[in-house]
């Protein structure tokens, strides 16, 4: 028998991922049609193509900043950097640790490394773009520095993969700096300007 | 007079479901409109998307209507097209209609 609430976890994400002028009206609109008796499976492929048309839009509307975020983050050469000695040396500071402790201190360390190279670019670009305010750049920055944490993260864990060597340097490494990098853009610069609707007073 | 803003297919269906309806154009029934005349289901999303683009363009301008329980407390938005989309559809409809004529192919339902 058909639930008569909808997947709960797809009205949050339609929710929390679509800007409020749609969502609100949306969500309510994909309600009244599922209580007229659509299944769950439509309901979660409606939720999902709104999110994906959401974020497209979202993408082609802050193109500038996607392509600065693919520039930075291709441009830096993980591989000289990473297996220079001296760079390890620096690093390390003469400490040997036993594992799992070095590689959780290899993840801070990189972590760190990009955090820096991430406050160079976000201010440089804030500061090209005319739109540098203090808490404009701490915001964009306190929603990078977990993306690029959590990313760390995941790229020590693919590690184990064995994914082709041209891909883990040139993309998987990339991947967290380029993300982090992109939304902490995203937060600190205001978006495109977009269409809302007019609430009608009562 | 004012610069032309070009409609796409699903831009100038979604404007005729719009006059179709009225007072009564938002989410569910304009949806329902473009599967009734035009044979297929256009995501909600993709139809807000699209709706959202021509309220950018001025052809469209919306509002929200009241909360229902039915909607779970969500209110419906509710859409219009504008003096100029109503000009830009015309517009259109004209131009196709200049297309259309003299071409043999088209006329007497012929295969």
């Amino acid at each position: 028998m058909k639930s008569s609430h909808p997947p709960s976890l797809a009205t949050r994400l339609l929710e929390h991922l679509l800007p409020r002028g749609t969502s609100e009206p949306l969500a309510g609109d994909l309600l009244e049609d599922y209580s007229q008796g659509r299944s769950a499976a439509w309901y979660w492929r409606q939720v999902l193509t709104a999110v994906m048309v959401s974020l497209s839009k979202e993408l082609r509307s802050r193109w500038a900043t996607v392509i600065f975020g693919v520039v930075v983050s291709s441009a830096v050469p993980w591989k000289q950097i990473w297996h220079n000695s001296e760079f390890q040396s620096l690093l390390l500071w003469g400490i040997r640790l036993p594992w799992p402790m070095s590689l959780f201190y290899s993840i801070a360390c990189l972590s760190a490394f990009e955090t820096a190279l991430l406050l160079v670019a976000l201010s440089a670009y804030l500061g090209v773009t005319r739109g540098f305010n203090l808490r404009s750049f701490l915001s964009g920055l306190l929603v990078a520095l977990p993306v690029v944490g959590l990313g760390n993260v995941g790229v020590a864990f693919l590690l184990v993969l064995h994914i082709p060597y041209f891909i883990f340097y040139y993309v998987v490494w990339r991947l967290p700096l380029f993300f982090g990098l992109v939304l902490a853009l995203w937060v600190a610069r205001p978006g495109a300007v977009r269409a809302e609707a007019t609430r009608l007073p009562a | 007079m004012g610069e032309r803003t070009h409609l796409g297919e699903l831009e100038l269906v979604v404007m005729l479901a719009l006059l179709r309806l009225g007072e009564n154009a938002y989410g569910v029934p304009i949806s329902r409109e473009l599967k009734q005349h035009c044979g297929r289901e256009i995501a909600l999303g993709s139809v807000y998307a699209t709706l959202e683009r021509l309220q950018e363009k001025g052809l469209v301008s919306s509002n929200l209507g009241e909360a229902t329980a039915e909607r779970g407390g969500r209110a419906k938005r509710y859409f219009r097209a504008t003096t100029k989309g109503l000009r830009e559809v015309r517009e259109t409809r004209q131009a196709l209609m200049k297309l259309w004529r003299g071409l043999s192919e088209l006329e007497g339902h012929r295969a």
